[in-house]
């Protein structure tokens, strides 16, 4: 009896869900029934005020949060889109040079390690219109004029865009890299018998082969999109005018500067359930690239 | 043509190097620059005068300190270590099951852990700090610790799982009919074996504690908890930016992740895939 | 020193059935062979004695002793694995004394020990190398020499020799051989292939889906084959079925072995031919003997065939041909020149043939 029981491997996995019942579970449960309150930090007993539905009422109405959701998606799109598309052309460059690879490919890895707050600020240091390194180089070329690029409305935006974009291609460019160095080279060979150009290998041979690769790059970028708020908080703090404001740092705005956290609470469901949701497709995506492979 | 080509393309791959590498650099040369040369114009690329001035302001023993960067940078030491081997234990037997038992509900569970990892941590921080000031433990390393337990154990149990995979079941099995119980097999036979992916692991466990943002910010108060990333706020304050200090800050954070994951590269990149397309 | 008896065994995956109720007693010293097609259950088998595998229903005794709830550990038996499972960490007298280490043996003792299987293995230069820097032969000696080091009761093979290539299969087969004769234990042995089951074992057990189809010596189930299954799947090139009318023919029943050929049915068959119209005729490609003249007695078959291919193979030359729209192989010694076409005698001895029924694909008797 003794010994099945500690063998089974519900017993394994039971600490790990413990963690993530105390950590996780149970805080979104309680975070569920405050966005039905009007619970604010500054008065306690508000806790127990219960409004119903109308923190998602006022959500629906409320056009800010609306423009910060559009742009959040936007920022996605465009973000995972292109951190996706220069990881391959990294990796295919990596992939084609025969001297130094591995040096290369460990270089490539340098911004991983970067804290995406220090991302932010490395990026707030070069964008910096008066001191930034961008403006004095540009400067060099005899343009003068201080460029604002985290002050005006849209350059602070693409600013941001490029400080995610240059964070998150390595891990693109570093899976892929494995996923390319993995295909077989039979098929390939024997495509190229068969006629193909090298557009045509790439598309019939070279990406179903990736497939698997991409959509787990994928799945682990999307477990982490939210860390974009820690670059957009030190980078913009979602100024200027609220013009690169995304989900999470409105969320961080009305949660603790305005201190209303049965609204903040509710607008944090909705980003809940985007990321899941990323993460979700992402990984059903995966699952059925695999069994085209046919792996199990 | 050929040459052309060939020009062509270390050109495309030395732009990218410095893509990639510059910024990095710049943070670094800064950090060892007076503060008043950072603010010249036009820029001066190279530093006339090389200082380590804002290391010794921030790891001063003696007097006043502006920034405690030496009570962070403990802190910070102490959060990440204790809160992976935690996550690195529980994560490494979460995985082990995965790898080799087959149980109902298995692929949901799994999929299950991964979801929870998506809630973004701004999310997350708020019921968890209503919830941590209840119980008493804002603002102790302790709160911060488990709460990076808890995000690391999921990516923890993926990576694991995918070197318990690559190890072949006879290991284990041949292991038992020489007389070793389960334990004595995993302990005997099959941790050496996943142990380079399990360092792996920890060291992506680790990178991930010592990186965080959101959550920290928002569950440490003072200089009791507040690991580096809060404390390089400090730096930041409502009008002027000390741009050396946070460069020096930086340094100081950026080093340690930089030499650990060069450490494990290798065995990090085939455990994310292998986890991943043979799962 | 045990015996392995296996009582009314299952197992069930799901609804599916892997093995099914299987009744077997292993006597100590036996060299038993489990052989059959992929999928038939003889791994499942071997690994639930290891006690690898859980028990759907039944019985393991090894050495008098229900074994069912216990750990393989507590098994005393060894297994060798196909892809021989050495551990990579360890170096060759490591990988050897490990299970000794594990059941805290005095290290005096170990170390004799150990030494006893080099020297039985050969693997005296070999002691302090790591697996990854042996040839496969090595390995798998090294892997037998872990089986031999813990002095089991029983030694259990699971298709240790499929990953290596033919020459050195042959040559391990020996030493699995003589082996087995030095150590005097019993040995269950699993393969998929008829020629290694034939050449080591004492008694072979051939299973398909799950059950037993035949147990007996390599000659029995050579000779005497129970079925269809037997009979193709031991002997190599594969036993000549095919299907044959049964006529009155001038008051005699004949077997149509082809278009205007029919042969006499043998007397001792011709009471179990009583209201069949079809039977299942099984020929050896060694008993098609090609002849130059008609030599024959009385009792022997005779008939000749154009043949469709020669294929020399030196020592023998397998002709091809068709009877009743089968692809027929027979096997001439002491082969003299034929060409594609040419019209051959063959020499049936009719003690020789097989019977099987055409609806159970049983032997007849």
């Amino acid at each position: 009896m003794n010994k099945k029981f500690f063998s089974s491997p519900i017993i394994l996995i039971l600490p790990s869900l413990l963690a993530i019942g105390f950590v996780i579970i149970i805080p979104l449960i309680f975070s569920f029934y405050t966005s039905f309150t009007s619970y604010k930090l500054t008065r306690p007993d508000s806790l127990y005020n219960f409004i119903g539905l109308r923190n998602y009422e006022r959500l629906i109405d409320n056009t800010k949060f609306w423009y910060a959701f559009g742009r959040t998606i936007l920022f996605l799109a465009i973000v995972l889109n292109l951190e996706l598309l220069f990881g391959l052309g990294i990796a295919l460059l990596i992939n084609k040079i025969t001297w130094g690879q591995r040096t290369l490919r460990t270089i490539m890895m340098f911004p991983m390690m970067f804290s995406p707050i220090l991302v932010g600020f490395q990026w707030k240091y070069i964008f910096n219109d008066n001191i930034g390194v961008l403006n004095n180089f540009l400067y060099l070329f005899g343009y003068e004029s201080a460029i604002p690029w985290l002050i005006d409305k849209y350059l602070a935006m693409g600013s941001i865009m490029v400080a995610e974009i240059w964070a998150n291609t390595s891990i693109f460019a570093i899976l892929l890299l494995a996923g390319l160095l993995g295909i077989p080279r039979d098929p390939i060979e024997a495509a190229r018998v068969d006629g193909c150009n090298s557009w045509q290998v790439f598309k019939n041979i070279t990406l179903p082969f990736l497939m698997p690769f991409i959509f787990i790059a994928l799945t682990i970028r999307s477990l982490d999109v939210g860390r974009a708020y820690d670059i957009v908080h030190i980078m913009t703090g979602g100024g200027p005018a609220m013009r690169t404001e995304l989900l999470w740092t409105m969320i961080a705005r009305i949660g603790y500067k305005d201190a209303n956290m049965g609204f903040a609470n509710a607008m944090s469901y909705v980003s809940i359930i985007l990321s899941i949701a990323f993460t979700y497709y992402f990984f059903t995506k995966l699952v059925a690239a695999r069994r085209e492979l046919g792996q199990q | 043509m050929k040459k052309i080509k060939k020009i062509a393309f270390w050109f495309l791959v030395l732009f990218l190097l410095i893509l990639v590498c510059m910024p990095g650099i710049w943070i670094f040369i800064s950090a060892f620059r007076p503060n008043p040369e950072i603010l010249a114009k036009p820029a001066n690329w190279i530093p006339d005068r090389w200082t380590i001035y804002e290391f010794t302001q921030m790891f001063s023993i003696s007097g006043y300190v502006s920034v405690p960067a030496f009570k962070y940078l403990m802190n910070s030491v102490i959060i990440s270590s204790v809160s992976t081997v935690i996550a690195i234990t529980i994560g490494m037997m979460g995985g082990y099951a995965f790898a080799r038992y087959n149980f109902k509900g298995k692929n949901k569970i799994f999929l299950g852990l991964m979801l929870a990892r998506a809630v973004p941590g701004i999310s997350l921080s708020l019921p968890l700090f209503i919830l941590f000031a209840k119980i008493g433990i804002i603002n102790t390393s302790f709160g911060v610790i488990i709460v990076y337990v808890a995000m690391n154990v999921p990516f923890t149990i993926w990576l694991t799982d995918g070197f318990f995979r690559q190890i072949p079941k006879e290991m284990s099995e041949v292991a038992r009919t020489d007389g070793c119980t389960r334990l004595q097999a995993f302990w005997n036979v099959e941790l050496p074996l996943a142990g380079p992916g399990i360092g792996a692991a920890a060291i992506f466990a680790f990178l991930l504690s010592w990186n965080e943002y959101a959550l920290a910010s928002v569950l440490t108060r003072t200089v009791h908890s507040k690991t580096l990333p809060i404390g390089m706020m400090d730096y930041l304050d409502e009008f002027t930016i000390n741009w050396a200090g946070m460069c020096a800050i930086a340094v100081v954070m950026i080093v340690p992740a930089v030499i650990l994951t060069f450490i494990v590269q290798k065995h990090l990149v085939s455990g994310l895939t292998f986890g991943g397309v043979k799962g | 020193m045990a015996n392995v008896d296996l009582k009314n065994l299952t197992k069930k995956y799901g609804e599916v059935i892997a093995v099914q109720n299987m009744d077997l007693s292993i006597p100590h010293n036996e060299f038993l062979v489990l052989v059959g097609p992929s999928g038939c259950g003889k791994s499942t088998t071997l690994r639930m004695i290891a006690g690898l595998e859980e028990i759907t229903s039944g019985e393991i005794y090894i050495g008098d002793q229900l074994v069912n709830e216990k750990d393989p550990k507590d098994r005393n038996v060894s297994m060798v694995f196909q892809n021989y499972a050495l551990y990579p960490h360890m170096t060759v007298e490591e990988n050897l004394g490990f299970s000794l280490k594990i059941a805290k043996v005095d290290k005096n003792e170990i170390e004799t020990r150990v030494k006893e299987a080099v020297q039985i293995l050969g693997l005296e230069e070999l002691q302090k190398r790591k697996p990854s820097q042996l040839s496969g032969g090595q390995r798998q000696r090294v892997a037998m020499g872990r089986a031999i080091v813990r002095r089991p009761d029983a030694f259990l093979f699971d298709e240790p020799l499929s990953n290596l290539d033919a020459k050195l299969r042959t040559q391990m087969r020996t030493e699995i051989k003589k082996l087995h004769q030095k150590l005097k234990t019993t040995i269950i042995y699993v393969t998929h292939d008829q020629v290694e089951a034939m050449t080591l074992a004492d008694r072979i057990i051939i299973m398909k889906d799950g059950y037993i189809e035949q147990i007996g010596s390599p000659i029995e189930v050579f000779n005497k084959p129970v079925n269809v299954f037997v009979a193709t799947f031991i002997g190599s090139p594969p036993m000549n079925i095919l299907t044959c009318d049964i006529i009155s023919k001038d008051q005699k029943v004949k077997i149509k072995i082809d278009n205007e050929i029919y042969l006499d049915c043998p007397e001792n068959f011709k009471d179990l031919f009583n209201n069949k119209s079809k039977v299942y005729l099984g020929i050896r490609a060694e008993d098609l003997k090609p002849v130059e003249k008609n030599t024959i007695d009385n009792n022997d078959w005779f008939f000749s065939k154009e043949i469709d291919l020669a294929e020399p193979l030196g020592t023998e030359t397998q002709l091809f041909f068709h009877l009743n729209g089968k692809e027929i192989i027979s096997r001439m010694y002491n082969p003299y020149p034929v060409s594609i076409g040419d019209k051959i005698n063959f020499q049936i001895d009719t003690s020789k043939i097989h019977f099987f029924d055409i609806d159970t694909e049983k032997t007849l008797f």
